[in-house]
């Protein structure tokens, strides 16, 4: 509980502009998410939408409450994005390499001819998020940002000091070549 | 090598980096977005460096796949962080009476759990799926209750029972259904090695139990082998039974499920109705039934696209006829191959061959409505196919299709169905006759049926006798079938006149014009005899093409006219008007142009006058084909408008084959008029729509594309795309048709001309004698084909300063061609000839003056802007043919290469003869 209070005060320095307390913040507000989406599906099913999206708003308000000024919020979803990003591709990875062998009984796989293993997708799209950011960091951010943080376009402006057109159009963009490059993993 | 070389387009292209020229990717993908879709590509093209280019339309291609949009990836994201809760804690999780005890499955759907009930006296072992992402609301809360309760009426030996179902705390809908201790149905098929008979009886069964489904009015929806189950005592059980529909129903119509309804469904496994997200009705499952069938027995989808590839799949789905499941296994490979014993394969397609090509093929049709009427229809030929009885499907789905390909193909009137099915290797050939659909129009259905079954007998006894694949020589075939139809039909002439008629057009396109003309002969008798008017239309129609093959200009245009007053008397007014239009097709392929030109006017203007019940397909088609005759005709304004209506009306009906015929003819148009770099790029977007639709096996109408590409970069100077081109149209045409196709010998004669301009003379004569010997074989000896021949075979020789032998063949080409080269377009070659004739017999005054008249004549013809003209004009105007050219000559000339060395490139053959003529001018 103590470290969860840690947490919320480093979490606050920083949005108030304390870089220093960032480095301090980020490992705690990682496990926090984790424990945050254990928690959810297994005692407090029912009340919340299961997204991203949804589990960095929860985050937000257990951690730091409704007041602070736009700008901060968006900062503290840029974190929190990043962190989502890192969560769930290492929980994809060790369910990879935990996978179970065939033989499992399946009753309806809806879609069995599609990529068969949920998460190979997300493996893929990090994969595909980091190659973007060799050649386009802005660009991988921005999807970053939308995909983790759930974060909107204005929002997204806010943050990486652009106009809401510029994060639009370089979205689609991106999202193009992103297609582009799963398209290109799964058919090789 | 060559042969083999048009493979590579079929082949997955190497991933491009666009990550090394990203900055300029980037902006010219930023800016083609900006633009309407069908605008991009043009603008890329036109402004980005070729690499660059290619690149953004990599990308744009993406534009509209859904592989990441954001509901498939908010799925993704959602399971995940679901799963991060480790799966222990719903284990245990009450829902009514059951308690989860383990996940069995988990899917794009939700979580499939073994649950048991508590109650200490009643053991029961059920499974439940959870469905997240299905959040309903009020409304729907009750259509899901109502939907649920139906469902739970449904009971049936090979049904999974549904047994409950509800909503937990928040909303997220779940179902208790039977617990089904089985394995999915194709995986137990390949594991017990199931013989097709077993196969068919497992699917019997699933038959049955969709059958009950549908006498109560529930449609299943989603039928695929993951959804069938086969348990330990061999017992097929259906899963989720009417469970798409109840999400569809169920879910709140404002929410994401609704708009993505159809990704519900695995892609591969839906119907084209369901793709459009048009009505849904039991012919889905009818579908959907035919390709469980397929995939068990053949281990292939019917589709060539990749499972992952939603897009083109959908694509498929919508626009590509299933393949024939023995064509499947033939034609590709199956990562399941290799677990197969090493002849099934060869052991499958020979079971495969006949009744369950046709049954799959009936119940795969694209439209609802041409499938099997029921699922008991389906069920009953299956088991009439076990019982070796004969079965009711009709392959008419394969002349069906053949149909659609005769109607489209380009130069294709020649080309019988019959040809065609043989062409193609379509293993049900003969039924094809019911195709067309003129006949079917007025066949008695009993006739029909009776010209089927004899024609499928006619090809089964064929098999018998050939025995196994031996591929059967086309014309022997021809020859059996003839006899049959005259010795066994002769109490049922309406049976054996379609038949006749058919075998005289499949005579004719594989050069037996002889023996076609004995059996258009025998329907002529046949149709005088029953009075037929519009029989008798057709068999003189036949008449006149096949006499004219012979080379006889006179009879055949005496046929045609005989033709024309039949089918003036039919009273079927939108058939008159059809069989008008092939009649005027077909004269203007036999180069009577004039005599067509008027059958399309009136044509056209019948179509004009039904207004809304024309078929705009129709309506292009003929526009296409009268301006192509106007075109010849050198009446280009005229022509490029009907080109242009027509490509516009095949916009708004999305036939991609048509529109591209037609835009390939325009580019030639808009070659005519001295817009060489246009027409390349409609060549070239006409090549890609076709090899899109064709893939690596290629068709002739890929050939011809790659064909009129190499003859527009030979134009251009750009001779080793050209050769390349070249080489792709002939090895495809020679793989698809053989070597005996008098299409081939146009693509030869294209090449030889080709290897004339790089000075290869060697090759050239090789595929000048080459195509000779087709022409000659096919077409006899007085056929205008052998003008082009000769025409080549004299430029040869002049090539090789063997003046007389020049002459010789120029002037027998100048013979052959002369009865059309007055009207036709082509007749600058007159001009080519003679001017050839004069520098070979060293007479060039005379040519000059002989080419002039030639010129004038063609002037008040031709469009003035025809640069070919003008070059013709321009070079009798210099030496060698005027040794003392006036200034004014001089200064047109030096023009006309300025505007041609813009337009086509200052290093091209044409551009560098003029200049070295002009040259020689100047230095004196």
């Amino acid at each position: 509980m103590s470290e969860n209070k840690d947490l919320t005060r480093l979490l606050n320095d920083w949005v108030q502009g304390d870089q220093a307390a960032f480095d301090q913040a980020a490992p705690l507000l990682y496990q926090e998410l984790h424990r945050i989406a254990t928690q959810i599906f297994a005692r407090e099913r029912g009340q919340h939408t299961l997204q991203a999206t949804a589990l960095v708003h929860e985050a937000y308000v257990r951690l730091i409450g409704m007041d602070v000024e736009l700008s901060n919020r968006d900062h503290f979803f840029a974190l929190a994005a990043r962190l989502m990003r890192r969560l769930l591709i290492n929980h994809a990875k060790a369910r990879k390499a935990s996978k179970r062998g065939g033989g499992a009984l399946c009753i309806t796989l809806h879609e069995d001819q599609l990529a068969a293993d949920a998460g190979t997708d997300l493996l893929v799209l990090d994969a595909a998020l980091s190659r973007l950011s060799e050649h386009d960091p802005r660009k991988a951010e921005i999807l970053e940002l939308n995909y983790f943080g759930g974060l909107t376009q204005p929002a997204i402006g806010r943050l990486l000091n652009i106009s809401e057109s510029t994060v639009r159009r370089e979205q689609r963009t991106a999202t193009l070549w992103l297609r582009k490059f799963m398209t290109d993993l799964e058919g090789a | 090598m060559l042969e083999n070389g048009e493979d590579s387009q079929g082949q997955r292209r190497p991933m491009t980096d666009t990550g090394k020229h990203w900055r300029e990717v980037n902006a010219l993908l930023e800016h083609a977005l900006e633009l309407p879709v069908d605008e991009r590509e043009d603008f890329v093209r036109r402004t980005g460096a070729p690499a660059i280019a290619e690149a953004v339309l990599e990308l744009l291609a993406h534009d509209r796949s859904e592989a990441l949009d954001p509901p498939r990836l908010a799925g993704e994201i959602e399971s995940m962080i679901k799963s991060i809760d480790d799966k222990a804690s719903l284990i245990g999780l009450q829902i009514g009476p059951f308690v989860l005890m383990r996940e069995i499955a988990r899917g794009g759907m939700g979580q499939v759990f073994e649950a048991r009930r508590q109650d200490a006296d009643f053991e029961q072992t059920v499974a439940i799926k959870l469905l997240p992402g299905h959040r309903l609301n009020e409304e729907a809360r009750l259509r899901f209750a109502m939907e649920r309760r139906i469902l739970a009426g449904l009971k049936h030996p090979n049904i999974a029972q549904l047994i409950d179902g509800g909503m937990l705390d928040d909303g997220m809908p779940y179902i208790v259904m039977e617990y089904v201790d089985g394995m999915r149905i194709d995986e137990y098929c390949r594991e017990q090695a199931l013989s097709n008979r077993a196969i068919i009886e497992l699917i019997l069964k699933v038959c049955s139990a969709v059958q009950l489904a549908h006498r109560n009015l529930i449609v299943h929806r989603d039928i695929k082998p993951g959804n069938v189950l086969v348990d330990a005592g061999g017992t097929p059980k259906l899963l989720d039974f009417g469970i798409a529909k109840m999400l569809d129903a169920g879910t709140d119509q404002t929410g994401e499920q609704t708009r993505t309804g159809v990704r519900l469904l695995t892609p591969a496994y839906a119907s084209p109705e369901q793709v459009e997200g048009r009505e849904i009705t039991t012919a889905v499952d009818v579908y959907a039934l035919g390709l469980l069938a397929y995939k068990l027995l053949t281990d292939r989808l019917p589709y060539r696209a990749e499972p992952t590839d939603a897009h083109s799949m959908e694509r498929q789905i919508l626009g590509t006829p299933a393949e024939a499941p023995s064509d499947a296994l033939r034609g590709r490979d199956s990562v399941g191959d290799s677990t197969r014993p090493p002849d099934w394969r060869r052991h499958q397609v020979r079971a495969l061959k006949g009744d369950l090509d046709t049954i799959l093929l009936m119940a795969l049709r694209k439209e609802p409505e041409r499938r099997y009427a029921n699922v008991a229809a389906l069920a009953d030929d299956l088991q009439r196919h076990l019982d070796n009885r004969p079965i009711q499907a009709r392959s008419d789905n394969l002349a069906y299709r053949l149909g659609l390909l005769l109607k489209r193909h380009p130069v294709a009137a020649p080309v019988s169905a019959l040809a065609l099915v043989v062409a193609l290797g379509a293993g049900t050939a003969f039924t094809w006759m019911l195709a067309a659909e003129r006949d079917q129009a007025l066949a008695a259905e009993a006739r029909a049926v009776q010209t089927a079954q004899f024609a499928a007998s006619l090809l089964s006894s064929t098999n018998a006798q050939q025995g196994g694949d031996r591929l059967v020589p086309v014309t022997e075939l021809l020859d059996t079938a003839s006899r049959r139809v005259s010795e066994e039909l002769v109490e049922q002439p309406l049976v054996a006149l379609p038949l006749h008629l058919a075998l005289g057009e499949a005579y004719m396109s594989w050069g037996q014009n002889q023996d076609g003309v004995e059996s258009a002969e025998a329907a002529l008798a046949l149709a005088e005899a029953a009075g037929s008017a519009r029989d008798q239309g057709l068999a003189l129609g036949l008449l006149a093409r096949l006499q004219h093959n012979l080379g006889d200009p006179d009879e055949a245009l005496r046929m045609s006219r005989r033709a024309f007053e039949f089918i003036r008397q039919t009273d079927n007014s939108s058939e008159r008007t059809i069989m008008l239009l092939n009649m005027a097709i077909a004269l203007n392929e036999a180069g009577h142009r004039l005599d067509a030109l008027p059958m399309f006017a009136e044509a056209e203007t019948a179509m004009r006058d039904l207004g809304d019940a024309t078929d705009p397909a129709e309506l292009a088609w003929l526009l296409n084909n009268y301006g192509w005759c106007l075109h010849a005709l050198g009446r280009y304004d005229e022509a490029l408008q009907r080109y242009d209506e027509s490509i516009a009306l095949l916009d708004g009906v999305d036939s991609p084959f048509d529109r591209a015929l037609t835009l390939s003819n325009r580019a030639g148009l808009l070659r005519d008029l001295g817009q060489p770099k246009a027409a390349l790029k409609g060549l070239e977007g006409a090549l890609a729509v076709f090899q899109d639709m064709f893939g690596e096996p290629g068709d002739p109408s890929v050939a011809r594309a790659h064909h009129l590409l190499s003859v527009a970069l030979t134009e251009m100077g750009r001779l080793d795309e050209a050769l390349d081109h070249s080489n792709r149209a002939v090895a495809m045409n020679r793989r698809l048709l053989g070597s005996e196709h008098r299409w081939l010998a146009y693509t030869l004669n294209a090449r030889a001309g080709l290897q004339l301009e790089r000075g290869a003379l060697d090759e050239a004569e090789t595929d000048i004698e080459a195509s000779a010997r087709i022409i000659e074989a096919q077409r006899g000896p007085e056929h205008l084909d052998n003008a082009d021949i000769d025409l080549l075979r004299g430029r040869l020789a002049l090539e090789r300063g063997q003046l007389e032998d020049a002459i010789a063949a120029l002037e027998r080409s100048r013979r052959l061609a002369k009865p059309v080269a007055e009207f036709e377009r082509t007749s600058i070659n007159q001009i080519e000839w003679l001017l050839a004739i004069a520098l070979a017999s060293e007479n060039q005054a005379e040519g000059r003056v002989l080419a002039r008249e030639v010129i004038d004549r063609l002037s008040g013809r031709l469009d003035e802007s025809d640069w070919r003209l003008r070059i013709k004009r321009a070079a009798i105007d210099l030496p060698p043919f005027n040794l003392e050219p006036s200034p004014e000559q001089a200064s047109r000339a030096g023009v006309l290469i300025d505007e041609l060395s813009e337009q086509i490139g200052s290093d091209t053959l044409r551009v560098r003869k003029l200049s070295q003529a002009l040259a020689l001018v100047e230095s004196k």
